[in-house]
């Protein structure tokens, strides 16, 4: 899933900037994030999935749900 | 939490005799705690946690005050001689010192049953009442499981992750030997998460002094609310699967889910990831807040008393909360429990 995709998903939710880093990620806005991710690509986040680094920009974020995908998280 | 595996009780003889419930009368909504200072506007509130309006305990009532009135009324007609022990679950009891439940027993005129509080949060019902199941297993003749908390006293108004989400209130089991009702009993506790939510000072650890009082830190503090968020979801999930799993039983089998109300949002996500339907969720926290561990005894009350359950309804708690902790039970209602809760 390339990131652009993740990031035209996210852009209603919070602030992306060019460098695909979220600029006013706060705690709702996180669980948004969380749940439109698992409507859109059918994945489970669980809390241990939640850190810093994975919602810290698109990328990461990218990499979360492949690894979810791929049963590797 | 998810991961851990709880402890089973499974009770032979043990039932739910009757429920009772109480919320204060001043009714709280968004509005008002934004005129008390919230940084939240009502809408924000209502879609952050799904709560329009909480009950909060009137300035003369604490902890025990509400206890009492949950109590009477699982207790109505019952001969309190037979009550052989009480158990409050509370994080917000009359004083440090002595138990809250010391006073609810004086008041309800238990004798000299023994009576204690324990505190498990919002897992608090649960905890309570595993431990009175475990009193009729080993003797007691009556235990009441009360659980009850005015959190109100404890929530920073400015603090735009907590002031919305708690209400006060109590909720109360009589608990008796008999055909067994309580089908089992799971609770876990998972002590790394000690700090997801807390009340930083008023303890051994941090005296209140007139510095903690003026930075809040005698108040409620969740410094990391969307893994609280998530790891409530997945603790309430896997405790309740745990235990249909340990009773030979699925989610097929269960007619109602009565889970504790952290926020609306959870309970929602709760019922899509157990793919059960929402209907089927007793949910009442858009009216009564996070009543902390008060609140799946309300919901079980307001459950028994709605019509919905007769005869033979299976109902799943389960609960999850600070520290962390997680309970789950099973109740198979019978027409005893019926008629006394209509």
């Amino acid at each position: 899933m390339p990131a652009e995709s993740m990031t035209a998903l996210l852009a209603n939710v919070v602030s992306i900037d060019a460098a695909g880093n979220f600029e006013d990620l706060d705690s709702l806005r996180l669980i948004d994030i969380v749940e439109l991710i698992e409507a859109t690509y059918d994945v489970r986040i669980a809390a241990e999935h939640v850190t810093q680094q994975t919602f810290a920009n698109v990328n990461a974020l990218v990499d979360l749900v492949a690894r979810l995908k791929n049963g590797v998280v | 939490m998810s991961s851990a595996q709880p402890r089973f009780f499974l009770p032979e003889r043990v039932r739910i005799v009757s429920t009772g419930a109480y919320l204060p009368e001043r009714v709280v909504t968004n509005a008002d705690l934004v005129e008390m200072g919230a940084p939240l506007s009502a809408d924000e509130m209502d879609r952050a946690c799904g709560v329009r309006e909480r009950r909060f305990a009137g300035a003369d009532q604490a902890t025990s005050d509400l206890a009492i009135v949950a109590c009477e009324r699982a207790l109505g007609a019952c001969d309190r001689t037979q009550v052989d022990r009480l158990v409050l679950a509370t994080v917000s009891p009359d004083h440090m010192t002595p138990a809250a439940a010391c006073t609810v027993q004086h008041a309800l005129s238990l004798g000299c049953a023994p009576a204690h509080d324990l505190t498990a949060s919002c897992s608090g019902f649960l905890y309570a009442l595993d431990f009175a199941a475990r009193c009729v297993a080993t003797g007691d003749r009556l235990a009441l499981a009360c659980a009850a908390d005015v959190r109100s006293r404890f929530v920073n108004v400015h603090d735009r992750s907590t002031v919305a989400l708690f209400g006060d209130g109590a909720a109360a089991a009589l608990v008796g030997a008999g055909t067994s009702n309580v089908l089992g009993i799971a609770l876990l506790a998972e002590g790394s998460g000690a700090k997801s939510v807390y009340v930083p000072a008023g303890g051994s650890r941090l005296p209140a002094t007139a510095q903690t009082v003026a930075d809040s830190r005698h108040t409620i503090v969740m410094a990391d609310g969307p893994q609280v968020y998530l790891t409530a979801v997945d603790g309430m999930i896997a405790i309740g699967e745990a235990l249909l799993v340990r009773l030979g039983l699925t989610l097929n089998d269960v007619t109602m889910i009565v889970p504790h109300q952290p926020n609306r949002r959870i309970l929602e996500r709760i019922a899509r990831l157990m793919r059960f339907p929402l209907e089927r969720m007793w949910i009442n926290v858009e009216r009564t807040g996070n009543v902390s561990g008060a609140s799946c005894g309300i919901a079980l009350d307001e459950a028994l008393r709605s019509g919905k359950l007769v005869d033979g309804s299976l109902v799943l708690m389960i609960a999850g909360g600070a520290g962390y902790t997680a309970g789950a039970a099973l109740l198979r209602v019978d027409r005893e429990l019926v008629e006394t809760s209509s």
